[in-house]
């Protein structure tokens, strides 16, 4: 099964099974219903799919109008980049709501167009820099796991959130870690999810990395060397123990991020295991943030895995 | 409503509060209008100068001043201050310092209630400086693309902050946009208190009964001018007031501040004999004077 198609019956599954909702934005309900994301969305007397005019600053207020009103909704916006046009509404409207603690639920489901062809559109991908323009709760998902435990316990639950899935992932089938570590554990937030647990390494993937991350530890086990893989979906993380701890037992911190921002998720991390007082080996494998990388291209984000190999074994020497 | 203001203006000249204050002298017809016409279940979403509609609202000058001084006891539960000032138990569900920002959440709320049932109408302010912004026509792309029973209010005095709208930008007309987006259009001007009571009722039935937006434009006069001489030259300069105190105005000089149809007191005045006039004053002083011992 594709990731789309995994997000789309996730999505469809939550809120067939909630009961009255409002789905709403440009084109959710026709043509290629956001390239599939949004295809056969539960319609009812009580469950509702809207299209809505272009115009992604007044959808956003319409979403936290409804929540006032005490109705649970919805916005599908096709692109990451276009809530930009809406950030008055994510920051000074949020910031009014929040203070009623309300009790309906309003989540923005985003695409993050990093599939690179877009060119200036793909150089906003990193969803933590939303997030943290009102400390916001946000969640990115790239991978099954990920996407069965953000939407089930976020997509439909007070408050507000913005919940982020990657446009380069939508044709590849749903990224699992090697099938030896069938069991994934997720923390009561859906925070942090751990794929596999390992002895030598702990690789922890940001943003929508987890297919390299993957690659990673596959690649690592044919040289002989476990890795624990953890996929961090929230970008709001307070918690970190549960990284921490396998940090301390394993010795060696693999950050993967594919984000383009300064302010990435996995500086806290690396910031977090040295507050703890851990003395171990950090490899960060950052995606290189380029000035060409505004004109249309691949987006392709590759971990060479030899040179992480060497890092690994000259810090083992 | 206007004693109310006054007696606020002259703890502001005391610097008694810490958060900014946009006194609405000169805008009371048009908000005790809105509370009038307005029915238990319906909404009304406000700007940063939202004294006139809370206090309309709120018979309480106590809690409006509570809230002022960040109180427990203010009518947020002082967490609210002034230009974010909400009441939903009266109706004001939400309020926004932010130019024309409510105006899509408006969009929201009359969505809501009419998924929820019933015949609720949204009433949504704004001012003639948010129709420099986005918001507005999203707004009312919105409202009337699904049929919102929304009505928007755009109180137009001609000024955005110190500087007169004609001094920063074309006309707009508003009428026009109104049957652009095939919206009823009313106009009101004069501060003729009963006509806007009828008017505004009218409003909020026909849209209820309609399930259509519609707008009103309400011409009026922010009370408080004042005259400044700016650096590098020695001509005066005519400023609308915007916010904090006005040293010039006081409430020993009585409640009416412009003999004038500008000032929606004095065209009240016009319509009792003066002697009830003064009575009401010292009634209404001595009783809005306890509620603050």
């Amino acid at each position: 099964m594709t990731y789309l198609a995994h997000v789309n019956g996730r999505i469809r599954q939550v809120i067939g099974k909630h009961g009255r909702f409002v789905s709403f934005g440009q084109n959710i309900g026709a043509g290629s219903h956001l390239a599939g994301l949004t295809r056969s969305l539960p319609r009812s007397d009580d469950q509702r799919v809207v299209n809505m005019p272009n115009c992604e600053n007044g959808l956003i207020g319409f979403g936290f109008g409804l929540m006032l009103e005490g109705i649970d909704s919805a916005f599908f916006c096709k692109q990451l980049d276009f809530l930009l046009l809406g950030c008055d509404q994510i920051v000074n409207t949020y910031n009014m709501v929040r203070l009623r603690r309300p009790a309906a639920s309003f989540s923005i489901v985003c695409i993050a167009v990093d599939s690179g062809f877009e060119g200036p559109q793909s150089r906003l991908n990193n969803l933590a820099d939303f997030g943290s323009l009102a400390d916001i709760p946000t969640f990115t998902i790239s991978n099954g796991p990920d996407a069965d435990a953000v939407i089930d316990r976020h997509l439909i639950a007070p408050g507000f959130r913005i919940i982020a899935v990657s446009q380069r992932l939508f044709r590849t089938e749903v990224s699992r870690p090697s099938q030896d570590f069938a069991d994934v554990s997720v923390d009561a937030d859906a925070h942090i999810l751990r794929h596999a647990a390992g002895s030598d390494a702990t690789i922890a993937a940001f943003n929508f990395a987890f297919p390299q991350a993957v690659s990673v530890q596959q690649d690592l086990r044919d040289r002989g060397l476990t890795a624990s893989l953890y996929s961090i979906a929230g970008t709001r993380v307070l918690n970190w123990d549960t990284v921490i701890e396998d940090v301390r037992r394993t010795g060696r911190l693999i950050l993967i991020d594919d984000s383009r921002s300064r302010n990435r998720l996995a500086d806290r991390l690396r910031a977090a295991v040295a507050d703890a007082g851990i003395r171990c080996t950090t490899i960060p494998l950052y995606r290189a943030i380029r000035e060409e990388d505004i004109r249309p291209n691949a987006d392709e984000f590759s971990v060479d895995t030899e040179q992480l190999y060497q890092a690994l074994n000259t810090a083992v020497q | 409503m206007r004693i109310s203001m006054l007696m606020i203006n002259e703890l502001i000249k005391k610097k008694a509060f810490s958060v900014p204050i946009h006194l609405a002298l000169g805008h009371e017809a048009i908000a005790v209008a809105v509370a009038a016409a307005m029915r238990p279940s319906d909404r009304l979403l406000l700007t940063h100068r939202n004294i006139h509609y809370n206090l309309a609202c709120n018979p309480s000058l106590r809690r409006e001043i509570d809230e002022y001084l960040l109180r427990e006891s203010g009518l947020a539960g002082g967490q609210n201050g002034a230009m974010n000032l909400t009441n939903p138990d009266a109706g004001v569900i939400y309020t926004s310092s932010i130019l024309a920002n409510c105006l899509p959440v408006a969009t929201g709320v009359a969505m809501g209630q009419w998924v929820s049932g019933g015949d609720a109408v949204t009433i949504a302010l704004t001012g003639d400086g948010a129709l420099e912004e986005g918001a507005f026509y999203e707004t009312l792309m919105i409202a009337n693309s699904l049929n919102l029973p929304l009505v928007v209010v755009i109180e137009n005095n001609e000024w955005s902050m110190h500087t007169r709208i004609d001094e920063r930008r074309c006309a707009i007309d508003l009428e026009s946009i109104a049957a652009a987006f095939g919206m009823k259009f009313y106009r009101l001007a004069g501060n003729d208190l009963n006509l806007y009571c009828d008017t505004l009722r009218n409003v909020r039935n026909e849209t209820s009964a309609a399930r259509k937006p519609c707008m009103v434009e309400v011409s009026l006069s922010t009370l408080g001018d004042y005259t400044v001489v700016e650096e590098g030259s020695s001509q005066g300069r005519y400023i609308n007031y915007h916010t904090g105190a006005l040293t010039h105005v006081s409430l020993a000089n009585g409640p009416i501040i412009d003999e004038s149809e500008r000032d929606p007191v004095h065209m009240l005045a016009k319509l009792v004999p003066k002697a009830d006039i003064t009575r009401w004053v010292h009634e209404i002083s001595a009783e809005l004077e306890s509620q603050l011992q």
